[in-house]
C-alpha cells in the first residue's frame, strides 16, 4: 500500500525532471555563443582603429598599414557574424546595419588616409 | 629658505634676473641639441638592430608557406593561353614573372592603363590604378572578363579544363577534385600570394645589415623622407595602401582617373615606364615630375640621383634572383 505513491512521487519527479531537461535544450546556443564572441572580437578591432587612427592623426603611426588589417578584419568579423545571423530576421537586419556602419566608416577611414597625407606632406 | 628668500626676495630685481638667465639658458640648450640633431641626419639613420619598427617602409617577409600541388598547379595555369577565349593570352602575356611581373612595350593586348607588376600586387589593400578590386580572386575574374583582352570567364575556362585529363588529375591532387571554378580561381590566388620579392638591400637594412646601403642611397632615403614622399609611399608596400589625388600643385599626367591607389614603389627601378598613362621613361623624370605635381618642389640633380638610388635598393628577389627588367 506504501509502495503505490511513492512510485506516483517518483513517476511525477521523473515526467517533471524530463520536461525541464527538455524545455532546457537550446540547440542554438552554440551559435549564440560565436556570435557574442565575435561582437566582442569586433569592438576590439573597432577600438584597435580608433587608436590606429589618432595615431596617424598625431603622426606617430609609422604606415597605415595597420588601418587597413583593422578594416579588412572588421570585414571579415561582419561576415562572420553574417553566417551566424540565420537566426532570425531581426538578428540579420542588426548586422546588416553593422555592415552599413562598418562601409560608412571604410569611406571616412579612406578620406582621412588621403587627406591626413597630404597634410604630413605639407609639414614636412 | 628664509635665507633665500632674504637674499632673493620674489620682486627683486635681482631674482627676476636669475630666472630669465636661467630660462634663456634652457631654451639655447633645447635649440643647440635640436640643430645637432636636425644637422647629422646620417647619424639618425644608424640605428642597430630593430631599424624597421622605427621607419614607415617595413620589409616583405617571405612568400607565405603554401600546398605545393596548388601551387605547382596555379602556376601552370597562370601561363595557360586556354585562360583567354582566343587561347593566344595568358596571365604571363602581360605579367611576366620572368622579368618584371610587367610588360613595357606590349603591343599584343589592349588596355587603358600601363600594366602593373604582379609582383607583390598581393601586399596592396586594392588591385589596379583605380583601385577597384579588393581581393585578387575578384580582379582574375574581371581580368578574364574583359572584352578587349582575354574575353572568356571563369565558366569557360574550368570547361576547358575538365576536357583536358591531365589537367584534371592535376586538380585531384591539388583539391581531391575535378576543377571547378572556386578551385581554379583558389590555384592562380594560392599562386598570386607567392609573388613577392623578399631580400630587397633595403629590407636588408632595415632588418640591421647597415652596410646594405651606401652613404648616397642613406641620404636618398633621407630625402625621400624629409620631402614628404613617405607620407604616402610607406607601409610594407612602400605605397598601395590608399588613395590620393594626383596633379595637387601641377598636373601630373593628363589622363584620368584624378585619384588613383598609390602605386607601390617596390621593384620600381625594373618596372618603366612610369605613371598610369606611362608617360615618364626615366625614374629621374618620375622623381621630377612627383616632387612638382605632389609636393609643389623643384628638385635639383643633387637632389633627384640620390633618391633614385634610393629607389634601386626596393628591387627584391623572386625565387633567389633580383628581379629583372623587361625585354623591350
Amino acid at each position: 500500500m506504501r509502495v503505490a505513491p511513492a512510485a506516483s512521487i517518483v513517476a511525477c519527479l521523473v515526467l517533471l525532471l524530463s520536461w525541464l531537461s527538455v524545455r532546457a535544450i537550446n540547440p542554438e546556443a552554440e551559435t549564440f555563443d560565436r556570435a557574442l564572441a565575435e561582437i566582442d572580437r569586433f569592438a576590439v578591432l573597432e577600438n584597435e582603429l580608433y587608436r590606429d587612427i589618432y595615431w596617424a592623426r598625431t603622426g606617430t603611426l609609422r604606415n597605415y598599414d595597420p588601418v587597413v588589417r583593422s578594416i579588412d578584419a572588421l570585414h571579415d568579423a561582419v561576415n562572420r557574424l553574417r553566417n551566424t545571423a540565420v537566426i532570425d530576421a531581426e538578428t540579420r537586419a542588426a548586422v546588416d546595419r553593422l555592415a552599413a556602419s562598418i562601409d560608412r566608416q571604410e569611406e571616412l577611414v579612406e578620406h582621412f588616409k588621403s587627406e591626413n597625407a597630404l597634410l604630413h606632406n605639407s609639414l614636412a | 629658505m628664509m635665507r633665500f628668500r632674504y637674499r632673493f626676495p620674489i620682486h627683486s630685481p635681482r631674482r627676476r634676473r636669475w630666472t630669465c638667465i636661467g630660462i634663456v639658458g634652457s631654451c639655447v640648450a633645447i635649440l643647440i641639441a635640436a640643430s645637432a640633431v636636425a644637422q647629422a641626419p646620417s647619424d639618425l639613420l644608424k640605428i642597430d638592430g630593430s631599424i624597421a619598427d622605427q621607419e614607415p617602409i617595413a620589409p616583405i617577409p617571405d612568400p607565405p608557406a603554401a600546398n605545393p600541388f596548388k601551387l605547382a598547379l596555379g602556376e601552370r595555369l597562370f601561363s595557360d593561353p586556354r585562360l583567354s577565349g582566343s587561347g593566344a593570352l595568358s596571365c604571363i602575356s602581360c605579367h611576366d614573372i620572368r622579368t618584371n611581373g610587367a610588360r613595357a612595350n606590349d603591343a599584343i593586348v589592349s588596355r587603358p592603363f600601363d600594366t602593373l607588376t604582379v609582383f607583390n600586387a598581393v601586399l596592396s589593400f586594392r588591385l589596379n590604378w583605380e583601385g577597384n578590386y579588393r581581393s585578387p580572386a575578384a580582379h582574375v575574374v574581371s581580368s578574364l572578363e574583359n572584352p578587349k583582352n582575354m574575353r572568356s570567364s571563369v565558366e569557360d575556362v574550368v570547361r576547358k579544363l575538365n576536357a583536358d585529363s591531365g589537367m584534371v588529375d592535376q586538380f585531384r591532387a591539388a583539391y581531391g577534385g575535378e576543377p571547378n571554378g572556386e578551385r581554379f580561381l583558389d590555384a592562380i590566388v594560392t599562386f598570386e600570394k607567392s609573388l613577392v620579392t623578399p631580400g630587397a638591400r633595403f629590407d636588408r637594412w632595415l632588418r640591421g645589415d647597415r652596410s646594405a646601403l651606401s652613404e648616397t642611397e642613406l641620404e636618398g632615403y633621407r630625402l625621400f623622407k624629409s620631402l614628404g614622399c613617405n607620407s604616402c609611399h610607406q607601409g610594407i608596400n612602400v605605397g598601395g595602401n590608399l588613395f590620393e589625388r594626383q596633379g595637387i600643385f601641377r598636373p601630373l599626367v593628363q589622363r584620368p582617373p584624378e585619384i588613383v591607389r598609390v602605386p607601390s614603389l617596390r621593384n620600381v627601378a625594373m618596372t618603366p615606364p612610369y605613371f598610369h598613362d606611362g608617360s615618364a621613361a626615366t625614374l629621374q623624370d618620375a622623381v621630377r615630375r612627383m616632387a612638382a605635381s605632389q609636393l609643389d618642389r623643384t628638385l635639383t640633380d643633387e637632389q633627384v640621383e640620390p633618391i633614385v638610388a634610393f629607389l634601386r635598393t626596393l628591387t627584391g628577389n623572386y625565387r633567389g634572383s633580383p628581379v629583372a627588367g623587361a625585354t623591350p
